[in-house]
Parts: structure tokens; C-alpha cells; sequence
């Protein structure tokens, strides 16, 4: 810039255009950062209303439990049946994974259903007792009829599941106090919430009102092989929790294995439940080996219920992002949580 | 670069009109610019504290309102209650559902943000109808619970913690509801002073949510005017509160244990007129349900306020026998010279009956003494000492900007209705047409939709049947398993009504249309014997019969006489009052009798007249019939509170989940679990 010499001359030199274009240029990239925080803020507040409403949401979950009961007699029977099963009913329907003795709702059976065998098929009539004593399925289906997805979302004033928020997926799993004549459950639950801004191929509403995105559908096909934690559903719009099993387990390396690509599935920072009772988060994703790094997640909610059963990771339970035309839709996964405990001792049901 | 001409005394020549233009233009843009991301901030800033505010609000309602309802009966492990018993103290719960119109929002000018009239009107999906017109009836419901305790609730608004009282506070009162506002420019208040949106007048609107917690002690406990903790820290004087609004007794100054004040808030007031401020009342608890009596607002001998003071009257309870040692839980009374007095629940005395224990009964006497108190009632007829009874008054001001309060149940129905038997569980479909000739068991669990196809196969002419299979036939879903929020029948949302287009047929009588923005409840199924306490009279309330105690109460701000709304086979009311019936007030009262049930269940019920049943004179008692021992079969499993929260300057608004309309404020939902035991 040249130097302006007071003395030499009788007028002050104005700024150049090009001073004045250079100015004014960073002024506007500065006016422009400054500007851009405030979406930033609102964004940040709009998930603090989530989180809100999450909290109550999570709330009224415990409350359902309770008013029906499951934390008590439902969890009774549960595991009365889960005691009889073999690892044979693995590959029937119902709630056994007792490989991992972590159990969900009902699991997806590709070869059984009472009655008409076939694709994962509803049975034809899920309120009668007993399912033709099949002691299992009774389980899985007392679980459910107590416990439906309907009153598993919310906020419960949608009547259409479909449209509703934040979904509900438990898992079941063996407390620390188990033995032989206690049945200490602990019900874990990965809290799914559906993110209206992620793009959704969901063609025109299903119904009337029906907004034209943040609900969810299935994938178009479950991967074969694949074990859910609920696959019972008729309309297709709750999102998935699915198991793979855990093949090698270096350090914080996990080698998956569900019979099909999870590491497709994965997403940086999404939290998976192990079998070993423990929350993890995924790190690093490996597409073309399947593999993914699982960082233990430290919280109190979990740390609390420590949990027996061995240390060794052989399986992990994830979520599964609503199908999406998007290349990469991010997780729907929410939260895990240790929803309710139920401990119940057999001798008081003498 | 080029070199700048130069005037003839060799100085740089000025700015070309080029250059000016272009740097005129330029300037212009980036200011264009600058005043956006100016407005755009100021926007931002507002919204960002509109949500803060509904934010917070939300969180303390959610709070206090999960807090309070776990322990609605429920006494702590280590709590005695004051009859001494450890186990299932019992209790009363009652919901009020009803709708106000009139209501008066914050609507301030705001410069490029709408008001609340403007949003609540606005037209915001755009499909030619507005959203609600801002006079629409909003519910302002009503969630009251008895307990039995030795735990005074908090005292401070979102304070969840409470504390040991030194008194044996055998009772324990929590209310929620709106607040009312004196009507404008009536009562002594300043003409146009208190109009929301004035200056210093920010909180001066309808949409203020109260909260009591009330301990009430009876003359066992401490006169807290002669050292009793309550009477040296006064919640009140102690509370932020108190900054903002002086708490004061209806005209009474300084007793801060006058029942009449608990719900009276005084505030400074601006008065736009002559720029001063002065004192007077702002809100008060015209819709608690103990205060229907409330002078200038129904003091005749009609309507709720007078039944419920009947009910707790103790010049009633006077006629009924002392408590007998033996046996607190039958407190069976000659009623009939009650029954006979014209008071005004369908013209049918309160049953002495539902008091089901003689703590109770202390309750109902020591209520009915804070009535004469109050002088809302005679004190003529209540003679309890005055100076050993009294309550500690907390805030009712518990929060702003809360436009719609909404209490619905989930509970466990028993139909049996004796012409059409439901002989299907709907939740096991097994068959509960066990012959007795007491209705059908109860399944234990809240009541949920079951598929269409067991629904409809239940007996033609059931409502909820017919509800479902016809929604389905018109494309709304009902997830089989969606529990059944209980509402009363004059606000009842379901989809049947809009499928007809014409008044329902499922019931002869008018309903309100089938609103698609509103979420769906299902109505009490009426019928002689459906709540079980209804007796063979319309409208009574559990006139000869025995607890469960849930009650259906008619409004008294209409007629009652006609038939009544409610009256379980009264006439329905004509179409022409359904604007009228629409703002009607239905009540629900449960009382929890502890582990004690009266059931017989063999059909048997208590004698009307001397002598009473008393354990083992004969009368099998509950738990060898086949229910649940302990009346909490019929308590209500969860309730579920719905609010729509405002902002200050009701800017603030929120996509609505089932319409997908913009509109005015946010809901929230809490589901609570009820404690039954």
C-alpha cells in the first residue's frame, strides 16, 4: 500500500477500490462465519427439545412396563421358558438366543411358523395362550402381546405407528443376581428415532396425513440369515435391531459375522449392545472385511448393573438405518439404555 | 496499476462516477446482507428463546407430574401412615376432564413474529382451513390425588424433593389444574390493567397451570401456631416466588394457613391508565374441584363443589358411627335420610360408604371443616375445632403458558353391561362368560384395541367393535394393541364419527364430530353397571353398591336435571346444547380401599340397612371369589397428561404430529404409571 505522506500532499488519499473490495470481502466471509452459528444453535436447541422429549418418552416406556407387568410375572414366565430351551429353538421361532443369553421378542425364523410354515410369518392367531404348546413361542408371544410395538413408540397420541418418533426395541438379558432358582433379568432397549431429515423413499403416504418422510420402512428384503430382535410387524415401518455374531475379537477389533455385510450397516459412533452385557461404539468400519472397532462405552446407566456372564464378546446386537435412497443414512439409533430390571425369585411363586 | 489522473495542482483526482457506483453498490449489497443476517439473528435469538422457555417449562412439568404420580397412594418403605399401617394405605384419585372456552392468550405485538391469536388461527398447511380459531374450548383438566403419608410433597415448584414432616400428616393432597383469572375489569381489578401482553402484565393470562400439595393435618397433629416448623418457615415468604407475587389470603393478609388463599395468587399489576402499579388479585383456583363454590362462581347448593363438600361433610359423616376398632374398613352407614336430602349428584346422597376407612373419614371431616373454613359452606353445620386443623399452603402458581391440559386412563374395564356381555377377553380371547352373575373378570392389564377381527366378532352393537373394524374399513390404523385411553364420552375421539358423517350410531346420542387433527380415545362404555359403582339410578354415584369407587359426575354448570351428560342412562342431551355440554365437566373419582376388597363376588352386596357386614359374619370376602384381593383391580393402570406448552409472547410454535399442521405451542405427553399398590 503506498505510504501516504501528510506533508506532501493537501488532501488525505481515500482507500482504493481494491482496499475497499478486499474489506468489504472479509467482512462478509466474517459476517458469514458469525451468521452460520446460528443455525448451528438452533439445531443444537432443537435437539435439546428432543432430548426432552426423549427423557419423557423413555419415562412413559417405564411406565407401560410396569402397567403391564412385564417387569414381574411376564419376566417370570419368560424365563421359566428360556430355562427349558435348547439350542435347538435357535432355529425356531421365538426368543431363544440362548447362545449369547441375550433374548429378544421374537427372532426372525426363516423356516418355522405355527402352523403355515413360512417366511417369517405372523401367526395366524397371537392371542391365543400357549400356541399349541409350543412353551417357547408362548414366550415370545406373551412378551409381545404385552408389550406391542405400538407401546413400544411415541409420542402415543399418533395412532399410526408409522408416524410416531422414537421407537422402543428391547432386549432381555440375564442379570448379575441369576442363579438357578433367581431369574434376574435386565431389559436393555435401543431407542431407534426416526430423523425427518433423512431422505425417505417412502412412494406417496400410506395414509392419509402421512408425511412424505421421517418414517420408516423395512429394507426391501431381510438379509437372509439375519437374526431380529422384532420382526413381527405388519405395517413395515418399525426399524430393526439385528444380532451378528462376533468371530474374533482382537483388542478392540470385532469380526462380524451375520450371515451378510454388517459393516454396511454400521455407522461411525453408533452404539451396539454386546452380548457380554456392555455397550460399545463403533469406530472404525471395515466394509470389505466385516470388521469394526468397538470402543467400550463407559456410562453409569450400564455400569451399574454389572453384569456376569463372562467377559468374551461372541455377539452384538445394532440397529439397522431405514431403508433410504441415501448412499450413507446415518444411524436411527438414539440411545441404549438399561430400560427396566425385573428380578424375580421362583420360590415366590410357590 | 493504473495510474490515478491527477487535477492540475497535482492531487489525486476524487472517486469516478464509476467507481462510485460500483462501491455504492457494492455497500448496498453487503448492508442488504448485514440487515438479513441481522434479522435472521434476531429471529434466531427469539426463537432459540422461545424454545428455552418451553424447554424448561416442559422439564419441571414432566418432573414434578412423574414424581407426584408415582406416589400417589404409594407410602415410602419406611413411611407409617397415620392409621399405622405399612401396606397399601389406599386413596382417592380423581380427574376432572373438561373444556373452557374464553380463555385469554399472551398476544403481544411483536414486530415480524405472529402472535398467539395469529398462529392459533393461521391457515399454516395451507389447506383453507385455519388450525383452531383462538376462541376453540381448550381442556383444562384436572388431576387430584389423596394420599395417605408422612411425607409433606415439595412445597417449591419443580422441587421433586420433600420432606419429613414432624406432624403424622395422615393425608396428602396434590392437585393440578388450571388457574383462573378474575374476570376482566370486575372484582375491584384495574380497568384494562391486566390484559395479557401489557406492559409488567407478561403473566397475566389464562394459561397458568396450578399445582397444590397440601398437607393436612387432623387434630392429632401439631398447632402450627404454637411452634410447629410449618408455622416458622412459611413456603411462602421463603420462596422465589414471593418476589414476584405476594401471596396473600383472599383478603386476609399475612395467614399464610388459610385454606382460601392456597389457591389466591396476588401479584402487582400495572395499570396502563395511570402508569402505577398496584396490588390485587391475579389468579385463582376456580377450577379446583373443592373450590367450585368459589364466590361469583357457583356458591348455590348445586354442583360439584357442593357434592363433593357433601361427600366430605361432616355433618354427614356425623350419621355414620364412630370408626370401630375391629374393623376400619367397613364404615357402613344408614344413608338413607342422605339419600333422601336433595343433594345433587343425580339427586342421590353420597353413599357414607365411600369412605372406606375411618382415617378416611377423619379426611372427610377435616375437609369438610376446611369447606366451613373456607366459607364456602356454613360453618353452622361444622363444628371441628378450628385452631388444631390446618393446611400448608403451597404455590399454585406452578406454571405459565399452559393452554391445554389433558388427563386421560388406561384402566381395566370390566363390561358388564348385562345386555350385552362381552364374553371375550379381549386381550386373551379367552372366554370370561363365567356365568357369575357379577359381570366378567377384569384380565389384570390395561384395556388395549385388540385386532379388528376379534373385535368384531364381539356381540353386534359393541361400540369399540364397530369403532375399530370401521376405522380400519376406512383406512385409519389402529394397531391392534394400542391401549384404550379413556375419556369421557362428550370428548371422545374416534374415528367412527367421521366415517359416518352424521351423528354416531354406535350410541343414541350426539357425539362431537371426529376431529382427524386430535389424537383417539375411546369413551367410558356406558351402561347401568358398566362403572361399577353406578347403581340402578341414573347418574348416582355408587348409591347402594360398594367400592370400586369410580364415579361419573355430572357438570353443574349445566343441567343435570335434563338427564344429564353423564347419567349412565339418562336421556342424552339435545344437539342444540352439545355447544353447552361440550364445555361440560365430567369427574372421575376412584378410591383405592387398600387391600381390602367388598367385593363378594357372588352377587352379594352389603345390606342397605342394618346389620352391616363386619369380617366373618358370613359375607365371603374378596379374596375367596376368584378377584384380585384389594380394589386396585379397578384402579386406573396409567394415566397419560398431555400439555401444550406456550412461549411468553405465544410466538412459539411446532408441526403438529398427527395433522402435520403448524401450529400454535407444542404438546408433550407423560405417561405415569399408577401405583396400585
Amino acid at each position: 500500500m503506498p505510504t501516504v505522506n501528510l506533508k506532501s500532499s493537501r488532501r488525505r488519499r481515500g482507500f482504493t477500490l481494491n482496499e475497499v473490495l478486499i474489506a468489504m470481502g472479509i467482512l462478509a466471509i466474517g459476517i458469514t462465519a458469525v451468521a452460520s452459528l446460528f443455525p448451528s444453535a438452533i439445531i443444537l436447541q432443537k435437539r435439546a427439545v428432543k432430548d426432552a422429549q426423549f427423557q419423557q418418552n423413555t419415562r412413559s416406556a417405564e411406565a407401560l412396563l410396569k402397567a403391564k407387568g412385564i417387569d414381574a410375572d411376564r419376566l417370570f414366565n419368560f424365563s421359566d421358558n428360556v430355562a427349558i430351551m435348547t439350542p435347538t429353538f435357535t432355529a425356531r421361532a421365538g426368543v431363544a438366543d440362548i447362545e449369547f443369553d441375550v433374548y429378544a421378542l421374537g427372532e426372525v425364523d426363516t423356516v418355522y411358523s405355527p402352523g403355515s410354515p413360512g417366511v417369517n410369518a405372523k401367526p395366524t392367531d397371537l392371542t391365543a395362550p400357549g400356541y399349541g404348546g409350543d412353551a417357547s413361542y408362548a414366550a415370545a408371544e406373551s412378551l409381545l402381546e404385552a408389550w406391542p410395538e405400538v407401546d413400544r413408540s411415541f409420542p402415543s397420541i399418533e395412532p399410526d405407528p408409522s408416524r410416531r418418533e422414537f421407537f422402543y426395541v428391547p432386549l432381555f438379558r440375564r442379570g448379575p443376581e441369576a442363579t438357578p432358582y433367581i431369574n434376574d433379568w435386565v431389559v436393555y432397549v435401543f431407542v431407534l428415532q426416526a430423523q425427518p431429515e433423512i431422505a425417505n423413499p417412502i412412494v406417496g403416504p400410506k395414509y392419509p396425513n402421512d408425511p412424505a418422510n421421517g418414517t420408516y420402512t423395512n429394507p426391501n428384503s431381510t438379509p437372509a440369515g439375519a437374526v431380529c430382535a422384532n420382526p413381527f410387524d405388519d405395517a413395515d415401518y418399525f426399524p430393526k435391531v439385528f444380532r451378528a455374531e462376533v468371530t474374533n475379537w482382537t483388542g478392540s477389533v470385532a469380526t462380524l459375522d451375520a450371515g451378510w455385510n454388517v459393516g454396511e450397516i454400521l455407522r461411525l459412533g453408533d452404539e451396539v449392545l454386546g452380548d457380554d452385557g456392555e455397550i460399545y461404539r463403533v469406530g472404525d468400519v471395515n466394509t470389505a472385511a466385516n470388521t469394526a472397532t468397538l470402543n467400550l462405552v463407559s456410562r453409569q446407566t450400564v455400569d451399574s448393573v454389572t453384569l456376569g456372564g463372562g467377559t468374551e464378546l461372541d455377539a452384538v446386537w445394532f440397529a439397522m438405518p431405514p431403508n433410504s435412497t441415501e448412499a450413507n443414512p446415518p444411524s436411527p439409533v438414539r440411545d441404549i439404555r438399561v430400560l427396566s430390571r425385573g428380578t424375580v425369585k421362583l420360590e415366590d411363586y410357590q | 496499476m493504473r495510474v490515478r489522473p491527477t487535477d492540475n495542482d497535482g492531487t489525486p483526482a476524487g472517486f469516478t462516477l464509476i467507481e462510485m457506483l460500483v462501491a455504492v453498490s457494492i455497500t448496498s449489497i453487503l448492508l442488504l446482507l448485514v440487515a438479513r443476517v441481522f434479522n435472521d439473528t434476531s429471529r434466531a435469538i427469539g426463537d432459540s428463546m422461545d424454545v428455552s422457555q418451553v424447554l424448561g417449562t416442559t422439564r419441571v412439568m414432566s418432573d414434578q407430574l412423574f414424581d407426584d404420580g408415582s406416589r400417589i397412594i404409594t407410602a415410602k418403605a419406611n413411611e407409617v401412615t397415620q392409621i399405622g399401617k405399612l401396606e397399601q394405605p389406599g386413596g382417592f384419585l380423581v380427574i376432572v376432564q373438561q373444556r373452557n372456552s374464553g380463555v385469554r392468550f399472551p398476544d403481544p405485538a411483536d414486530g415480524n413474529r405472529p402472535g398467539l391469536s395469529a398462529l392459533w388461527t393461521a391457515d399454516a398447511d395451507n389447506d383453507g382451513t385455519p388450525n383452531e380459531p383462538l376462541d376453540d374450548l381448550i381442556r383444562t383438566d384436572q388431576l387430584v390425588f389423596f394420599r395417605e403419608g408422612t411425607r409433606v410433597e415439595s412445597l417449591t415448584p419443580a422441587n421433586t424433593s420433600r420432606y419429613d414432616s414432624d406432624a403424622r400428616a395422615p393425608f396428602i393432597r396434590v392437585w393440578y389444574g388450571h388457574l383462573g383469572r378474575p374476570t376482566f375489569n370486575s372484582g375491584g381489578l384495574l380497568t384494562g390493567s391486566i390484559e395479557p401482553g401489557q406492559d409488567g402484565n407478561d403473566t397475566t393470562n389464562d394459561l397458568v397451570l396450578g399445582r397444590q400439595a397440601l398437607l393436612i393435618l387432623d387434630n392429632n397433629g401439631l398447632d402450627p401456631g404454637s411452634g410447629s416448623p410449618l408455622a416458622t418457615n412459611d413456603p411462602n415468604t421463603a420462596a422465589p416466588f414471593s418476589k414476584l407475587l405476594d401471596f396473600r389470603s383472599g383478603g386476609k393478609n399475612g395467614n399464610s394457613f388459610d385454606l382460601v388463599s392456597d389457591i389466591d395468587i396476588t401479584g402487582r399489576i400495572y395499570d396502563g391508565a395511570s402508569g402505577s402499579y398496584d396490588t390485587d388479585r391475579l389468579w385463582y383456583g376456580t377450577s379446583d374441584v373443592m373450590t367450585f363454590g368459589h364466590a361469583g362462581i357457583d356458591q348455590a347448593s348445586a354442583g360439584i363443589g357442593w357434592s363433593f363438600k357433601s361427600l366430605f361433610d361432616k355433618e354427614l359423616a356425623s350419621a355414620v358411627p364412630g370408626p370401630d376398632a375391629t374393623d376400619g374398613q367397613y364404615q357402613l352407614s344408614p344413608y338413607t335420610t342422605q339419600r333422601d336430602a336433595a343433594y345433587p349428584i343425580g339427586n342421590n346422597a353420597i353413599d357414607a360408604n365411600l369412605l372406606p376407612t375411618d382415617a378416611y373419614h377423619r379426611s372427610a371431616l377435616t375437609w369438610g371443616f376446611l369447606r366451613a373454613g373456607n366459607r364456602l359452606v356454613g360453618t353452622a353445620d361444622v363444628d371441628y375445632p378450628y385452631d388444631t386443623d390446618t393446611v400448608a399452603r403451597t404455590h399454585g402458581f406452578f406454571s405459565p403458558y399452559v393452554s391445554d391440559f389433558v388427563v386421560e386412563f388406561a384402566a381395566d374395564i370390566r363390561d358388564d353391561l348385562g345386555d350385552n356381555p362381552l364374553t371375550t377377553d379381549v386381550e386373551t380371547d379367552v372366554n370370561i362368560d363365567n356365568g357369575a352373575t357379577l359381570d366378567n373378570l377384569a384380565d389384570g392389564t390395561p384395556d388395549t384395541v385388540s385386532s379388528a377381527r376379534n373385535e368384531s366378532v364381539e356381540t353386534a352393537g359393541e361400540a369399540t367393535a364397530r369403532m375399530v373394524t370401521d376405522a380400519v374399513n376406512a383406512g385409519i390404523r389402529i394397531p391392534a394393541g394400542s391401549v384404550k385411553w379413556y375419556t369421557a364420552d362428550h370428548l371422545v375421539n374416534n374415528p367412527l364419527i367421521a366415517i359416518s358423517g352424521q351423528p354416531a350410531s354406535y350410541e343414541a346420542g350426539n357425539y362431537p364430530a371426529y376431529n382427524p387433527d386430535k389424537p383417539i380415545t375411546w369413551p367410558i362404555p356406558r351402561g347401568a353397571a358398566v362403572l361399577h359403582t353406578f347403581g340402578a339410578a341414573a347418574g348416582e354415584l355408587a348409591l347402594n353398591d360398594y367400592p370400586p369407587y369410580v364415579g361419573y359426575v355430572t357438570n353443574p354448570f349445566t343441567t343435570p336435571s335434563s338427564g344429564g351428560r353423564f347419567s349412565p342412562s339418562g336421556p342424552t342431551i339435545a344437539a342444540a346444547d352439545l355447544a353447552t355440554n361440550m364445555q361440560s365437566r365430567a369427574v372421575f373419582i376412584f378410591g383405592h380401599t387398600g387391600d381390602k376388597d367388598y367385593n363378594a363376588g357372588s352377587g352379594a352386596r352389603p345390606p342397605a340397612s342394618p346389620p352391616y357386614p363386619t369380617p366373618g359374619d358370613g359375607l365371603p370376602p374378596a379374596d375367596t371369589d376368584g378377584f384380585e384381593v384389594g380394589s386396585n383391580k379397578w384402579w386406573p393402570y396409567m394415566l397419560r397428561v398431555r400439555y401444550r406448552l406456550h412461549d411468553g409472547d405465544g410466538s412459539f410454535g411446532s408441526v403438529e404430529s398427527i395433522s402435520n399442521d403448524r401450529i400454535a405451542g407444542k404438546w408433550f405427553e407423560q405417561i405415569i404409571a399408577v401405583p396400585l399398590k
